[in-house]
């Protein structure tokens, strides 16, 4: 799984598959503007070298959509995700990069509302 | 052009500066490591191989530590840098370290815009020259920083600690070193991936940063980059006239003071070879020697000085360094000592405490130790 090249795309996004971003939580996350979607099997699958690969094709915003922990399918895909997310963050500030361009969304299942955790 | 012809190469365009290509000189396969776990990989076919015009695709394996190399003037990895970068960039498959995340920040390094945060490692206990200073010394640090990040609390070691121990060392002869806020990666795995271009780029950022603080000598920690900035940089970034040197190397020659506290333990080293010390230098075993109590053992020879740094994160890589340890086991020493960063960083990323492959031999960097040991001379601590 590589992040594509942006063309002057504004967001990549990587989702869970049992995930449905709606365009209200896009458009918080991106504003306006054209998204690249990835849909992936579980949100643990999303590596450190995934999210910095989307910062350096150039996307404005990098976001893990993620399952909360309690939902998770496999009992460890948000962890891990989020561990990633972390690390992302920490190498992107040693980098130089604004870290706000790194988000990670945990949404439980069946549960409207958001944890936008690092939402601006 | 077709696709078969794109991959086709003819030999004035491989040919090698070091003459192993005409035949005067061949590898000794014997020594080559990688061959030893990897059948396919004998380093002599391979330039036969490259002789017939088509790119030898398991080239790729070689870990560039010159233990094939016959001599000074004939080296394997400079050959295989030559038929790297002869056919470019390849749609195939080369693994990255990290997922990708360290070649995510070369590509980064490479826009050039962004304002590196690199410098959190240095604390009031030791002294670089100051943004606007300039220094005959620079300190080149690498990758140190992110793989901080990366592996810092998983290894328990921050490569930093080594980068530290490097400025003390200086300090303790009265050098305070410039340490680049906005250096870039050496770019070797760039070069190993066919981008001569982004190769090109990053030395010259490095070159230019260098130039501007008045740097002549560069010393570094990690051996890899030391090959790299010495050998490759010469060959391929115009205008790279600075003296590059291990910090060992430049410590025994410039160090002459240095004194240390007395040390029972028995440290194993391994022996100089080619890829660390074309001089014949022997400066880690030199150094050692001046503290007083120390016993020295000598890992036999025959291991190589690097495992590869163009992300061979594979089994073959994996039994040589196991293979490492193991040697270094059977001198008895309670410590190995590692004089690389990149080494270092390998070898204690495989073996996490708890982990079935946990050594009874401690892992330590070389320039940690020293500092540890290192008296301040009075001198230089104000007195």
């Amino acid at each position: 799984m590589t992040a594509p090249r942006s063309q002057n795309k504004k967001g990549l996004l990587f989702y869970c598959t049992r995930l449905i971003p709606d365009s209200e939580l896009e458009y918080d996350i991106f504003g306006s503007g054209d998204i690249v979607r990835i849909e992936i099997p579980c949100s643990g699958r999303v590596g450190i070298g995934e999210i910095m690969q989307g910062i350096a094709e150039g996307y404005e915003k990098v976001a893990v959509l993620s399952c909360g922990e309690k939902s998770c399918l496999h009992g460890f895909g948000c962890t891990e995700a989020k561990k990633a997310y972390e690390k992302a963050i920490k190498l992107a500030s040693v980098a130089g990069v604004d870290t706000d361009r790194l988000v990670f969304i945990e949404q439980d299942l069946g549960n409207s509302i958001y944890n936008t955790n690092g939402l601006k | 052009m077709t696709e078969q012809e794109r991959h086709s190469l003819s030999l004035p365009e491989i040919k090698c500066e070091t003459g192993m290509l005409e035949g005067k000189s061949a590898p000794d396969d014997s020594k080559c490591p990688v061959a030893k776990y990897r059948d396919e990989f004998v380093p002599s076919r391979l330039i036969d191989e490259a002789k017939t015009g088509w790119f030898p695709k398991g080239i790729r394996s070689c870990i560039g530590c010159e233990l094939c190399s016959p001599s000074k003037d004939a080296s394997f990895p400079m050959c295989v840098d030559t038929l790297v970068t002869a056919v470019g960039r390849r749609d195939e498959f080369i693994p990255l370290a990290f997922g990708g995340a360290l070649d995510s920040i070369v590509s980064l390094q490479l826009i050039n815009k962004y304002k590196q945060n690199r410098l959190g490692w240095i604390d009031n206990g030791i002294h670089v020259a100051g943004e606007k200073d300039k220094s005959d010394v620079g300190l080149f640090v690498g990758a140190a920083p992110y793989l901080d990040v990366l592996l810092g609390e998983e290894i328990g070691f921050n490569p930093t600690d080594e980068s530290r121990a490097a400025v003390d060392l200086l300090n303790s002869i009265g050098i305070s070193p410039v340490v680049l806020p906005n250096e870039v990666d050496t770019g070797a795995d760039r070069l190993h991936e066919g981008d001569s271009e982004a190769f090109i780029k990053l030395g010259t950022i490095n070159r230019d940063l260098y130039k501007s603080r008045g740097v002549k000598t560069i010393v570094t920690t990690c051996d890899d980059c030391c090959y790299t900035l010495r050998s490759r940089y010469r060959k391929y970034i115009p205008g790279w006239d600075f003296k590059v040197m291990r910090l060992a190397d430049y410590l025994l020659k410039f160090g002459g003071r240095l004194t240390f506290l007395s040390a029972k333990e028995t440290v194993a080293i391994q022996p100089p070879d080619m890829y660390t010390d074309p001089d014949g230098l022997d400066s880690v075993r030199k150094l050692l020697k001046k503290i007083p109590g120390l016993t020295i053992k000598e890992i036999e020879s025959g291991h190589p000085s690097t495992f590869g740094g163009w992300g061979q994160f594979d089994s073959v890589t994996k039994r040589i360094e196991t293979d490492f340890l193991k040697a270094a086991e059977k001198t008895g020493a309670d410590t190995v000592l590692i004089p690389s960063t990149t080494m270092l960083v390998r070898l204690l990323e495989g073996r996490r405490p708890g982990s079935w492959e946990e050594t009874s031999i401690a892992i330590k960097g070389l320039y940690q130790f020293l500092s540890a040991q290192h008296t301040v001379h009075e001198e230089f601590a104000g007195a």
